[in-house]
């Protein structure tokens, strides 16, 4: 059985194709998404979802979220004395999805499908697929969210659709799609996007505001930086929420048993973080672009990720297509519900048997060139497309190159990926090397062949026309990716860290959201929280299973009249 | 891809119903293997783009009719232009217009009064730029663009609108000369004022407005400058245009006002003190004294690369350094000052040579002056010489009767002969070129003489014409006709090549060849009906390809057959239709 996954930056998800229909699996606190965080506790266990979230508050150290955007970089996180690459994080975080399926269909489930932003670069990709090999799945496919939003929405009714245009503003991430559907084939036109412009963004910049206005300011001195910034990023993320339905709210939050607070209002909110909505635009017109579509000819404007719920961020879709975006589809459900689809696509599930999908690659691949300028000098280091972007993979092209010096005796390639003139700025995928013979410059052709398939696999192929000399690279693995034995190496270390049982999961997510509470308010608020924190940790520890619900419900219950902060 | 491949390959009729067209793409796209067949995928989506642009512009038959070839015109004059001699310099040097000191914005901008290419106008009134999202905008912006622009344009006021502002402005006149005056400080406030307002109205739209609003601003600026020098920052802050440099899909026009920008920048970023090019950006900054001819430097690297940044990324700072002082430096390379010395050992070297003469006796003869040009002379220099006149010539005529009653032909292959001595810089041997020379001379003299020796020369070349087509040496023949020369005897039959050397050592040895013929000038000329059809005939092609021959083009085997022909009917011809012609062709 595959099953698809939406591995987010602030949620994740993970869903099947059963009964004819895309499902979403629930995790063993009873709901079908899972915080994108992880925490290691005093004992050393791991907590992986919304408890590692409740425990970021109080634990900022030995907790960390919204890794994805460090995915495909070296950078690793200190939790608890051991050092995690972003890659690790994401493998737990897909470990403890395996054991929510697993639970649900009864059955060991080895293959996967995950999606990936549209504009995730090869290194982002390959580390998500190196992170799902970590948590022990057989990665089949990954797929592009915006795409993925795409199947859920087309294969939900199966109608024949003009082009429509996939919004999907994530925690981290920012993609847009657009997409046509005639009579079951789906067809990506353009995708296009921004890798580092997300609902965190929108946190930062509310911070950047409130900063300098919150009150009494002297508790944020005593306070260690990285902390106040954990604790002013969650605080911020709360009142965005807030301000999504009032036009006004207190940003809050408690340091150090002391409550700093200053009001903000949705307009000052608004005015900050216009260059933030600015940037939504590129990407849009790029899509627009590449698709050869007029704003008029889409047919609907599709809401994919959490962020496009900010009143600031609709009115600024509505600006720019003229008209109001749907809403018909879940932000946070669709790119699960549409990993499953294509699940259950590569299964050749008999009910999605006439549907079939066709992708584009987002980035333009090329190789970088030297061309004279007007002094007639050369200009080194210059990219040369060979792949144009938005074209439909798979696909194969060809373009000749010749030498820039007499006797030269070989051409090397890099490969680039990105869409600067320059390829300093552009992602190098690898390089090619081709012996040449000696001819004055310019007096050899040498064809270089890119050929791209659906499953973003780039294969390289140079030959030398006159001696027929041919060179071949199959962008597989870069020149810094780990080997097989090294991803078995550390698989076998994740298998070693230790966590909860899953039967005790709700209890240790109830007491990391209660303890979370208690540090967030003060005075007899906090009081009544601590006590009912004793009252549970007491009937935990009488091993009795159904003094233990009772206990639960309790705190639940008592949690939920005075906390009204939830994170889902 | 062609249409019916394309039909083909969607295994459909011609159609112009899309979705049909889709349909058969979508069983089509079922029934394979993409991965597996990747040409086969690039195909069909390509017959189905193909496809659906055929169905939606209506054209379905794509052979078009065959055209019967009509018969010549009889007595109709055609006009064909006149071939060129090939060789001597017209006068031009390439490239000699600094690209740099034009600036023209790029190619492809169009101007400003028209939308970039992918826009549509909403109104198609002349002069009409930017549709404006709703008509009550129209009077918001004339209130922020000041009504100065009604009081002086006597308009009403739906019709002050602030793009109308903007173009005023920064055209004038409606010239493209205009950009050379810069702005004044009133000016200028009305332009910030005006751009402020337009930029207002594009962000309002949706985003297909905006796109073609940032265009059409972007347009304008770059065609404007640098008069429109103080707008491009605030445009360039509004639309984010600097982060968008070095992409490989800026528009062209936002990469001109980029560069502006960025050469802006570098400006007040090396006139600042700390910069480590200051020093050499004030030395080239210098005023020079009038007729100053050298200039003392220092830090010679930082001045090159200076010079080097400059030339190479911001082409309108050069304009801002003292263009003499530049001048000096790129001249400080050529070191004057040496052949000034060697002319000045070379005088030491001839007096002390003649002291030496004069010390050892009077009739010293190696060390007169005048003796000197002589004794150049070289017994190697004649042979060569005479080589040349029996193999070019046929000739066996001495040197010494060579030069003293061919002066002027003789100074010709004598200087060249020192030229090839001193620098050995012939690709080809002393005699291969010589030869071309004469041949070409030969040429131009008989086209100036005229009468009979022009008469033999056309006849020589109609044989030599011939001669190459029955070898089937197109591209030799294809020579002969369009440059008008003579070809390399090498390529021709012996007695040919005997004949053509006689012709020439006839004329270059027997009429004084002094001063040197002109070049032939180009033009076109008239033939009559008569020889059009003689010429049909002769060639057997049919009258389009000889009319493709005829204005200048064609293929060499074209060309061969129908000049054959043509040169043939014309010397065939009366005298008196041939007069004005033989010395066209």
């Amino acid at each position: 059985m595959i099953v698809g996954i939406d591995l987010g930056t602030t949620n994740s998800a993970v869903a099947l194709w059963r009964n004819d229909m895309a499902q979403l699996v629930p995790n063993a606190l009873g709901d079908v998404l899972t915080p994108s965080a992880v925490s290691v506790d005093a004992t050393g266990h791991v907590l992986v979802g919304q408890a590692a979230r409740d425990r970021q508050a109080t634990h900022p150290q030995d907790s960390v979220s919204s890794f994805k955007r460090y995915m495909g970089t070296q950078r690793t996180v200190r939790l608890h004395k051991r050092e995690y690459s972003a890659e690790d994080l994401s493998a737990l975080v897909l470990k403890s999805l395996k054991a929510d399926v697993e639970a649900f269909a009864g059955e060991a489930v080895t293959d996967a499908v995950i999606t990936v932003p549209a504009y995730f670069n090869d290194r982002q990709r390959k580390a998500t697929r190196r992170a799902g090999e970590l948590a022990g799945f057989n990665v089949r496919r990954l797929i592009n969210e915006p795409t993925a939003a795409a199947l859920a929405f087309g294969v939900h009714d199966r109608q024949d659709r003009e082009p429509f245009l996939v919004f999907d503003l994530g925690g981290g991430t920012f993609d847009v799609s657009i997409v046509e559907m005639f009579d079951g084939i789906i067809e990506v036109r353009a995708s296009a996007g921004d890798n580092v412009l997300g609902g965190d963004d929108f946190n930062q910049c509310l911070v950047a505001l409130v900063r300098p206005q919150l009150q009494p300011a002297a508790a944020l001195e005593g306070v260690a930086p990285d902390v106040l910034e954990a604790q002013l990023l969650a605080a911020a993320e709360q009142a965005r929420r807030r301000l999504t339905d009032a036009a006004q709210t207190d940003f809050a939050l408690v340091l150090n048993g002391v409550r700093v607070s200053a009001p903000v209002d949705a307009a000052a909110f608004e005015a900050a973080a216009e260059p933030l909505i600015d940037r939504l635009r590129e990407p849009v017109l790029r899509s627009l672009r590449d698709s050869r579509i007029a704003v008029q000819s889409l047919s609907e404007i599709v809401l994919v990720g959490g962020a496009t719920r900010m009143p600031v961020v609709r009115r600024a879709i509505t600006r720019m297509f003229g008209r109001f975006p749907d809403t018909t589809v879940h932000p946070d459900h669709a790119v699960a519900l549409g990993a499953a689809v294509q699940a259950g696509l590569i299964e050749r599930n008999a009910g999605l048997d006439e549907i079939r999908l066709t992708d584009v690659c987002p980035f333009t691949l090329g190789v970088d060139t030297s061309e004279r300028d007007r002094g007639g000098h050369f200009r080194h280091g210059l990219f040369s497309p060979i792949i144009d972007r938005n074209t439909a993979i798979p696909v194969s092209r060809v373009a000749n190159y010749t030498t820039i010096a007499d006797n030269q005796s070989f051409i090397e390639f890099g490969i680039y990926q990105g869409e600067a003139r320059e390829v300093v700025s552009n992602v190098r995928l690898g390089s090619i090397k081709v012996p040449v013979p000696p001819r004055p410059a310019g007096h050899v052709s040498v064809d270089c062949r890119f050929s791209y398939d659906s499953s973003g696999l780039l294969e390289v192929d140079v030959t030398v026309g006159e001696t027929g000399v041919t060179r071949n690279l199959v962008i597989l693995d870069e020149s810094d990716g780990p080997s097989d034995k090294e991803i078995a190496a550390r698989r076998a270390e994740l298998a070693k860290l230790k966590f909860h049982p899953r039967e005790e999961a709700e209890n240790v997510a109830l007491l990391a959201r209660a303890r979370r509470a208690y540090e967030a308010h003060i005075g007899d608020d906090r009081a009544r929280i601590g006590a009912m924190i004793t009252d549970f940790e007491g009937a935990l520890e009488s091993q009795d299973g159904r003094i233990i619900s009772q206990a639960r419900v309790d705190l639940r219950e008592g949690l939920d009249l005075i906390d009204r902060d939830r994170w889902l | 891809m062609t249409p019916t491949a394309a039909w083909r390959l969607l295994g459909i009729d011609p159609t112009a119903d899309a979705s049909a067209i889709r349909r058969a793409y979508a069983a089509r796209l079922r029934a394979m293997d993409v991965d597996a067949d990747r040409d086969g995928f690039a195909d069909l989506r390509d017959a189905r783009d193909l496809a659906l642009q055929l169905a939606a512009e209506g054209t379905l038959d794509p052979e078009p009719a065959d055209e019967a070839a009509p018969a010549a015109p009889e007595g109709e004059q055609v006009a064909i232009p006149v071939p060129q001699t090939g060789f001597g310099w017209t006068g031009a040097l390439a490239g000699t217009g600094d690209p740099a000191l034009s600036l023209s914005p790029p190619d492809g901008a169009l101007h400003p009064a028209a939308l970039a290419p992918d826009v549509r106008p909403a109104a198609d009134a002349p002069g009409d730029v930017l549709p404006l999202p709703d008509p009550a905008d129209l009077l918001a912006c004339a209130d922020k663009a000041g009504g100065w622009y009604v009081a002086r344009h006597g308009l009403a006021a739906e019709e002050a609108r602030a793009d109308r502002a903007l173009h005023a402005l920064l055209f004038p006149r409606g010239e493209d000369d205009d950009r050379e005056q810069l702005m004044t400080a009133e000016e200028e406030e009305q332009a910030q004022a005006a751009l402020a307002a337009v930029i207002a109205d594009v962000r309002g739209g949706d985003i297909d407005q905006q796109a073609r609003g940032e265009i059409w601003i972007a347009d304008i600026l770059a065609h404007g400058w640098p008069r429109s020098d103080p707008l491009l920052a605030p445009a360039a802050d509004a639309f984010g245009w600097r982060a968008r440099a070095g992409l490989v899909d800026t528009p062209p026009a936002v990469d001109y006002v980029n560069q502006r920008l960025a050469a802006r920048d570098f400006r007040t970023a090396v006139e600042r003190k700390d910069h480590q090019l200051h020093g050499a950006w004030k030395q080239l900054r210098k005023p020079t004294r009038t007729g100053q001819s050298r200039a003392l430097w220092w830090e010679g690297r930082k001045i090159d690369e200076l010079l080097g940044i400059i030339r190479r990324d911001y082409p309108e700072l050069e304009q801002q350094l003292d263009w003499h002082r530049v001048a000096l430096w790129d001249a400080r390379g050529q070191k004057p000052i040496r052949s000034y010395t060697w002319i000045f050992i070379a005088i030491v070297v001839v007096q002390l040579l003649s002291a030496i003469g004069r010390m050892a006796g009077p009739s010293g003869d190696a060390s007169s002056p005048a003796s000197l040009a002589e004794a150049v002379d070289t017994p190697q220099m004649k042979a060569d010489i005479g080589d040349v006149l029996v193999k070019s010539l046929g000739s066996a005529m001495a040197y010494d009767e060579f030069a003293r009653d061919h002066g002027g032909l003789q100074r010709i292959l004598s200087t060249n002969w020192r030229m090839q001595d001193s620098s050995g810089n012939f690709t080809d041997s002393y005699a291969r070129v010589m030869d071309r020379l004469l041949r070409d001379r030969y040429v131009l003299m008989a086209h100036e003489l005229g009468g009979d020796h022009l008469l033999a020369l056309q006849r020589l070349r109609l044989k030599i014409g011939r001669a190459l087509r029955k070898d089937q040496n197109w591209a030799a023949c294809n020579d002969l006709y369009r440059t008008g020369l003579l070809p390399d005897p090498a390529l021709l039959p012996d007695d040919l090549a005997a004949l053509q050397r006689q012709q020439m050592g006839a004329l270059l040895l027997s009429v004084d060849t002094d001063p040197a013929p002109q070049n032939r000038k180009g033009g076109t000329y008239k033939i009559p009906g008569a020889i059009v059809q003689a010429t049909l005939d002769g060639s057997g092609l049919p009258l389009d390809r000889v009319q493709a021959v005829y204005q200048g083009g064609g293929e060499p085997r074209d060309v061969c057959l129908v000049d054959t022909a043509m040169l043939a009917a014309i010397l065939d011809a009366a005298p008196a239709v041939r007069g004005p012609l033989i010395d066209k062709i």
